[in-house]
């Protein structure tokens, strides 16, 4: 990594300066994130975990614009996020979808709202090809209630590509999932994030789906009053083969730090 | 008894299996059918027993006496022999006109009103105690204030309708725009989406089932309340030409009029249910 002294660092492509959050709950102040700084480079892929409830959510909507911090800063691009904006994209983990609509509306809708001068058959081609990367050629018209749980992500991850953000902020989205949909909708986000290597942040509570995705890997300390607790890099080379990453010593010891960390977090 | 255990079966858990055909066997829609012409041929016969026995006051008719004026006045519904004087279906016409009018001119200010006052907390909690005071207030205290602010019977009871129709429709609305889960407005935030995208693409389909409900409900009432403000306000028009049959003492054709008015009730009912339908989603 440059030096700071060298100047030639690139603009973080997300930045956190000392941001807290408070709500009001019940009248009463609620601090979810406390003191967080973190810096997000170009391409990165990071990954937050955390006990629940610590405030990664927050923090996702916080970059994202739907929230504005109570102190401190947010950044993007070096800008000032004062509200959401179409270079930020979201993937959730509920109600991720208009129910109304079918798996080709939503992701138009998106297409629709985000690329307003491009013409009609581009927008289409776009929906369709994105549909297509992540396998639902054939559910383009199905509503989310006739689509699996993985189907309904795919579809997510499809919008979110689609139109085409800098930054990717993906908020839990395969935690309801079972074991096997949730293989294949990583490998489904891997291929996306490959092909077009956009800045991500992705909020989850499963290590190996963190390591098995992130570049680094940021824990947090137990809510409330939130903040990180240390930050570790998942240094495998990719593409990464999720087999031969568990017969790995480094993924082994990566792992149980990991575990210790967020064990020492629900104990604290 | 088969019936008996029958009912048991259906209440308490147990194997289900062919029981050696007979009744049982049966399927249940035919099954309560039947019961249905039961209960319908038993009511009147007890009714017809006792107009013969003469144990009811002597203007009551006879259910033969009362499908007899039935055919008579369903036969030829748009007569017309005089300026009071006409066919049950010109009644029905006139009704359904006022609360089409009044139903309509509701809809287009409530609607608008309870998305807008569903859109803000603020709002939503400032109007509410109006909505509640105002809600279980009889549509027809209205129609004096009516009488003295419109001077006309016919934009009277229209604008009873409207009150009727009023609160229902703006109670749904709000609930409906206010249950659209918060993810939805945030899909279309992180879109960049308009304020008027939002709205259009994402509260109205949103809250769209509950304001049909809105309208269902607001439609039944409507129509319930028109009967009650014709007899006061007379002229043409179902409600008074039933007052107008108990002023001849003539029973049979108020009978034939219960049944017709929930008939189009009925009616009604079922065309906003198929609407209901067919703007509904399941997350």
């Amino acid at each position: 990594m440059p030096s700071e002294a060298s100047g030639v660092r690139p603009t973080p492509a997300v930045e956190l300066r000392a941001v807290s959050k408070e709500f009001r709950v019940q009248g009463k102040p609620f601090r979810a994130l406390d003191n967080v700084s973190l810096s997000v480079a170009p391409g990165e892929f990071v990954a937050l975990i955390g006990p629940s409830g610590c405030g990664k959510s927050t923090l996702l909507n916080l970059v994202a614009g739907l929230e504005l911090p109570t102190a401190g800063q947010v950044l993007c691009d070096g800008q000032p996020v004062r509200g959401p904006g179409a270079d930020r994209g979201m993937v959730f983990q509920h109600h991720g979808l208009l129910p109304w609509m079918t798996a080709y509306d939503n992701v138009r809708f998106a297409l629709d709202c985000v690329l307003r001068e491009r013409s009609t058959a581009e927008r289409d081609a776009l929906a369709r090809q994105y549909l297509q990367l992540v396998g639902l050629s054939g559910a383009l018209h199905k509503r989310p209630s006739q689509l699996s749980g993985g189907m309904k992500q795919r579809v997510g991850l499809a919008r979110a590509f689609a139109a085409n953000p800098r930054v990717l902020l993906l908020d839990e989205p395969f935690a309801a999932l079972d074991a096997l949909t949730r293989a294949t909708l990583q490998l489904a986000l891997v291929q996306l994030w490959e092909r077009e290597r956009k800045t991500v942040l992705l909020v989850t509570h499963d290590i190996d789906e963190a390591i098995f995705l992130a570049d680094r890997i940021v824990v947090f300390t137990h809510g409330p009053a939130a903040t990180i607790r240390a930050a570790l890099a998942s240094p495998f080379p990719r593409p990464r083969d999720r087999e031969a990453l568990l017969e790995e010593p480094s993924y082994r010891a990566l792992h149980r730090d990991l575990l210790a960390m967020l064990m020492a977090e629900l104990a604290a | 008894m088969a019936q008996a255990s029958d009912v048991l079966r259906e209440r308490l858990p147990g194997p289900v299996g062919p029981t050696g055909g007979g009744w049982a066997a049966w399927p249940v829609g035919v099954r309560a059918a039947a019961l249905a012409l039961v209960l319908l041929a038993v009511g009147l016969g007890v009714w017809e027993l006792l107009v013969r026995a003469q144990v009811l006051l002597p203007i009551m008719p006879a259910p033969s006496k009362v499908l007899a004026r039935a055919l008579a006045m369903l036969s030829d519904p748009f007569y017309v022999a005089g300026t009071n004087d006409v066919g049950i279906g010109w009644q029905l016409l006139s009704s359904l006109r006022r609360v089409a009018t009044g139903f309509a001119l509701a809809a287009l200010v409530a609607v608008p009103l309870g998305f807008v006052i569903g859109m803000s907390a603020v709002a939503a909690k400032a109007v509410d105690p109006f909505v509640q005071v105002l809600r279980p207030v009889s549509p027809l205290a209205w129609l004096p204030m009516g009488l003295a602010v419109l001077q006309d019977s016919e934009r009277t009871a229209v604008f009873v309708i409207f009150i009727s129709a009023m609160w229902p429709i703006v109670l749904n609305t709000i609930f409906g725009v206010r249950q659209v889960p918060r993810t939805y407005v945030d899909i279309a935030r992180i879109y960049n989406a308009s304020a008027w995208t939002i709205i259009r693409r994402v509260l109205l389909p949103g809250a769209l089932p509950s304001i049909l409900t809105g309208l269902r409900i607001s439609l039944g009432i409507a129509w319930l309340v028109i009967v009650a403000a014709e007899m006061l306000i007379g002229g043409r028009g179902i409600g008074y030409f039933v007052w107008n049959e108990w002023n001849n003492l003539d029973i049979a054709s108020i009978i034939v009029c219960i049944g017709v008015i929930g008939a189009v009730g009925l009616g009604l009912d079922r065309l906003f249910g198929l609407l209901e339908r067919a703007v509904a989603y399941a997350e």
